[in-house]
């Protein structure tokens, strides 16, 4: 919007106002004047011409009158004469005329003719004429006549109602005219002058009102004008500037009341100054002390106070000030009291008392420091009533100032916990360091030294850098961080790569993913590779993976190697070892010479089928039948014997037979006969060996039957027995009875023998065994009473004491100089007790040398995964592990034991014949030697292999 | 009883299915992608289990296009792969579980239970 000052604006409508008004009058006076003059004007010519025609009908009238006794006389002279000198007397008549009744003019007086002579006897015909002629009572009209504008007055002359004549005057109006326009002009001249002197007047009156107006306007808005000067200082800032504008109006108050509003604007400014001062001062301030002294003389000087004093309801002590120095002697006494008169009403606003003491007005100003609900401290500003200051603005200002207060004074606390938090953080953190590197120091230990190669594979299929040292012995390969998983433990394996792919393929999609899928596809992860190292040779390594699982998703694989190479071979060996000592049972079963017998007529068969072989070059039926009959012939021996090993290879060879028998696709071939014959051979080789190295045999010739002996088939005894048994069933007398029982005992006893002579071959083998470790001779007491064994638990006696007492020997019982230091007899002791309990035959073997070194079997058990690391067992629990395969608590593997097959065989073998057996320790309390803990094997058997000995009934 | 369907084309593993699963579920056969995309939506099934490779549309494009289908966001998919890409385009399409060729017969069952009961108790919890 245009900016136009109210001076300018108040001058322009005024006199706009004034100069409309002006002109209205104006307009209204001449318009008025101008009607009027014309109305005056107006009725001054009706007036004139109605003189006028009064004047022509009075002058027509009094002719008619006189000329009637002329007319009826026919004074032609004398109304010549009238008419002439009427006409002649009046200038306004111009025409005047008798005509008589036959229109004809005695008398035509007109302006040429004054006297009015008629030439001669003329006959008007006009249509004045006509109009004269009509009228029967005197008449006017306005016509024409002779170009003259005239009134015509006619009158008949009537003797005797009897018209004569008609008289005519004809007035003119050129005089009324000439006068009326004299008038006229008169009065508009007069018009003239009045508007004329209107318009001066207005003008001088305009021009007059135009400077009153200007001048007031001025006067008025000067006031205004100041005011928007100050107003325009005050918006640019300055606030120092003063309004003083006199003025008995509105507009003084305005400036009044914007004189204030500059001062409590100033003021306010200045406090907030302060404030920002105190504020930054605050900020720097340590103590809860200070910031309250702070405040307490920041506000001491602005409210301009004598004395002041803060009182504090924490454990902060009270502060004073004074304007004068020193507020701890008297001075600040008398305050006190009017302070205490205060204090007992407890006020919790800002605000300022006056007391009156001593007859002086006093004012204390209260500013409490509210923190919450409850009062912090409470600042009182005391001076006189009239020093003190306290406005309005003074409230906030104080609010803030307390405000200010509590933040910094909050602040300085926070400070302080926060600092005492930081310290026992810093212990915190120190402690849990301390913590965190002793674990870190020992799984560093652990990665260092276990001997397991434990490593974890990171998303790519990455190796994580913390991993077990031993890895890198396994692989024989060095800084494996960071390296493919795949190709170190696939890339020198014999693993097929289709299946390496397999374990890819697993591998990467179970990392990152669910841990759900680890379970479905864990059969695809390979748990056993062997690895061709680089100097030749192989490794056999077990692999166990297992995923480490963060919030259900797999962040990494951890895998284990462990070398098994040696456990492998060790495994392997065993497996030999237990075929060989399967085969030593299988032996030892059957009498030496049956067994002799049967290698003769097996190695007749294998000769026969050798030569029918090479003297056959072609299939035939016959040849193949032959074939087949001999090695259906030495199985059908060997199974009797339990030479399963031997069945076992023959079996296939009789296959081959039978499968050539039939198929005649197969070729007659050889080579591939001989390798199978070869097969058979070999196998019974190995009996033959083991026989004569092992069971230290010789060869025999044949079966010598002693005097008084005979040889009987067990199966004739039976039937004998069950005759007699038959027999026990019938009717018959106690005597009868008793001889029965007896033969059947008798019976029974045949083919028994007694426990000694059931461990003769044992025994041997026993003496064979100290030798070739080392060991002197043991001594072998047998304590057997109440029962006979029987014949067809030969095998299992044999197998039972061979382990046992070969583990007496081998890891029991010490070298002769070894017992001798312990102050033992140099051979070793082994006691065999046997006896009835119950209705079983129990054993107990027994040797005395340094018993079960339980730890020993513990360690093992742990290192073969047969028990968990950390599972609480009892040492009866320890001694019971010996039963399982593979323990063994030696740490030489020998040629004889060690490969931990021994007592599991025993085991076994016990059981499957419906037997127990267990071990006892053995307690000693002397306290030496307690590495190693005496015990017996305890064995026993059931009724199926032994007879008793008394006739119990 | 449980409803399963299984998007395979040969005849050999879809018995193999059969044998394991059809006890304790109903089996629904199809034997590719585009058969089965008009069944799955107007029928109710508790999982999908699917080969990668099928003659036409593949596996992973199918789950993709059933996973489009609002009312078939929560449905159990189960892919069974002869490789790793292919799992990782059936996971990347929104497979729930993933099985590589050759799968264990003898938990096989018994991870379609785990599958199932996976997916209905992160169903439930939403």
């Amino acid at each position: 919007m245009k900016f136009i000052s109210i001076r300018k604006k108040l001058i322009l409508q005024v006199n706009l106002i004034l100069g409309l008004a002006f002109v209205a009058v104006l307009l209204l006076v001449s318009t008025k004047s101008v009607y009027e003059a014309k109305g005056a004007l107006e009725r001054n010519e009706i007036q004139i011409e109605s003189a006028l025609i009064a004047k022509g009908k009075l002058l027509t009238q009094n002719n008619s009158e006189a000329l009637k006794g002329m007319v009826e006389d026919n004074a032609f002279s004398a109304i010549q004469a009238l008419v002439s000198s009427t006409v002649m007397a009046d200038r306004d008549i111009l025409f005047g005329t008798f005509m008589d009744v036959d229109n004809s003019p005695w008398v035509k007086v007109t302006p040429d003719n004054p006297f009015g002579h008629v030439k001669k006897r003329e006959f008007l015909k006009n249509h004045n004429a006509k109009w004269v002629a009509a009228l029967e009572a005197i008449d006017f009209k306005f016509t024409e006549i002779d170009g003259y504008q005239v009134y015509l007055f006619a009158a008949p002359i009537i003797v005797d109602n009897e018209t004569l004549g008609f008289i005519q005057y004809a007035l003119s109006n050129s005089n009324m005219l000439t006068s009326i326009a004299a008038v006229r002009s008169e009065s508009e001249k007069a018009l003239v002058q009045t508007i004329s002197l209107l318009l001066v007047l207005s003008l001088v009156m305009g021009t007059l009102g135009f400077l009153a107006v200007r001048k007031i306007a001025v006067r008025l808005s000067r006031p205004l004008n100041a005011l928007r000067d100050a107003a325009e200082s005050i918006s640019g800032g300055d606030y120092e500037a003063n309004i003083s504008i006199e003025s008995n109006d509105e507009i003084g108050l305005l400036a009044n009341n914007f004189d204030t509003m500059r001062l409590t604007i100033q003021k306010k400014i200045r406090d907030l100054v302060e404030l920002n001062a105190l504020g930054q001062t605050l900020s720097v301030i340590e103590t809860e002390k200070d910031i309250f002294r702070l405040a307490l003389i920041n506000s001491h000087n602005h409210a301009n106070a004598s004395f002041s004093v803060v009182y504090s309801k924490s454990d902060m002590e009270d502060q004073c000030h004074q304007s004068d120095p020193g507020c701890n002697d008297g001075g600040g006494r008398q305050w006190e009291g009017v302070i205490q008169r205060l204090m007992k009403s407890d006020g919790s606003v800002i605000g300022m008392h006056k007391v009156e003491v001593a007859g002086e007005m006093r004012a204390i100003i209260e500013v409490p420091f509210l923190a919450g609900e409850g009062t912090l401290a409470t600042m009182y500003l005391c001076g006189y009533d009239s020093v003190l200051g306290f406005s309005d603005s003074d409230h906030e200002y104080y609010q803030s100032l307390a405000q200010m207060v509590l933040v910094s004074q909050r602040n300085i606390h926070l400070k302080l916990e926060i600092e005492q938090y930081n310290r026992n953080l810093e212990i915190t953190i120190e402690e849990r360091t301390t913590a965190l590197q002793e674990k870190t120091n020992d799984i560093s230990n652990m990665m260092l030294n276990m001997h397991q190669g434990l490593f974890t594979i990171t998303s790519g299929g990455v190796i994580h850098p913390e991993y077990a040292k031993y890895l890198e012995n396994i692989f024989e390969a060095e800084d494996l961080a960071g390296s493919d998983a795949m190709q170190l433990l696939f890339e020198k394996s014999t693993l097929r790569d289709i299946r390496k792919e397999q374990v890819q393929a697993v591998l990467l999609s179970l990392i990152g993913g669910d841990a759900m899928m680890f379970d479905f596809n864990r059969h695809l992860l390979v748990s056993q590779i062997d690895i061709d190292l680089e100097r030749g040779g192989k490794k056999s390594l077990e692999l166990d993976w297992d995923p480490i699982i963060l919030e259900g998703n797999i962040d990494k694989m951890m895998v284990t190697v462990r070398d098994v190479t040696d456990v492998r071979a060790l495994e392997g060996e065993a497996a030999e070892q237990k075929q060989e000592l399967e085969i030593v049972g299988q032996i030892l079963s059957i009498e030496v010479d049956r067994f002799e017998n049967f290698i003769t007529s097996a190695f007749e068969f294998i000769n026969k089928t050798r030569t029918l072989i090479e003297s056959n070059k072609q299939r035939s039926e016959d040849v193949i039948n032959e074939l087949f009959r001999y090695m259906h012939t030495i199985k059908g021996n060997a199974r009797t014997y339990g030479f399963s090993y031997i069945a076992d290879v023959v079996h296939i060879a009789e296959s081959n037979y039978d499968n050539l028998r039939y198929d005649e696709a197969i070729e007659w071939r050889h080579d591939e006969l001989f390798a199978q014959l070869e097969a058979v051979r070999l196998s019974i080789v190995q009996y033959v060996d083991i026989s004569r190295d092992i069971l230290k045999r010789g060869r025999r010739k044949s079966v010598r039957v002693r005097k008084g002996q005979l040889l009987v088939e067990q199966a004739s005894i039976a039937d004998i027995r069950s005759h007699i048994r038959s027999a026990q069933s019938e009717e018959l007398s106690f005597g009868v009875k008793q001889k029965l029982l007896k033969a059947r005992v008798l019976l029974d006893l045949l083919g028994t023998n007694t426990l000694e002579e059931m461990l003769e071959d044992v025994c041997l083998f026993t003496r064979s065994l100290a030798k070739e470790l080392g060991k002197s001779e043991p001594k072998i007491s047998i304590h057997a009473d109440g029962f006979v064994i029987r014949e067809g638990a030969r095998k299992l006696f044999n197998n039972i004491f061979m382990h046992s007492l070969r583990n007496s020997l081998d890891h029991g019982i010490e070298t002769a100089d070894a017992r001798t230091e312990k102050a033992k007899s140099p051979e070793g002791h082994i006691e065999i007790d046997a006896s009835i309990s119950g209705d079983m035959l129990e054993m107990r073997i027994h040797d005395d040398g340094q018993g079960l070194s339980l730890d020993s079997i513990k360690e093992n058990a742990l290192v073969n995964g047969k028990i968990k690391q950390g599972a609480v067992l009892s040492n009866q629990d320890v001694a019971n592990l010996v039963f399982m395969p593979g323990i063994t608590t030696t740490k030489n593997v020998t040629n004889v034991s060690g490969r931990g097959v021994g007592m599991d065989a025993v085991k076994r073998f016990v059981e499957e014949c419906g037997g127990e057996v267990g071990i006892n320790l053995i307690n000693t309390f002397e306290g030496k030697d307690v590495d190693f803990t005496p015990f017996e094997l305890w064995i026993k058997l059931p009724e199926s292999t032994f007879v008793r000995d008394s006739i119990a009934v | 009883m449980k409803s399963i369907l299984i998007v395979e084309d040969s005849p050999i593993e879809s018995a193999i299915y059969r044998k394991l699963l059809g006890n304790d579920f109903h089996l629904e056969f199809m034997g590719s992608a585009e058969d089965a995309l008009t069944v799955v939506d107007c029928r109710s099934f508790d999982l999908l289990i699917s080969d990668i490779n099928l003659p036409g549309m593949s596996g992973p494009e199918m789950i993709a296009k059933i996973r489009e289908i609002d009312l078939l966001q929560d449905l159990g998919i189960a892919v069974i792969s002869s490789d790793q890409p292919g799992i990782e385009q059936a996971l990347a399409a929104g497979a729930s579980a993933w099985f590589l060729k050759p799968i264990n017969h003898k938990i096989f069952l018994e991870s379609i239970y785990v599958v199932i009961d996976k997916v209905t108790r992160r169903h439930n919890n939403r």
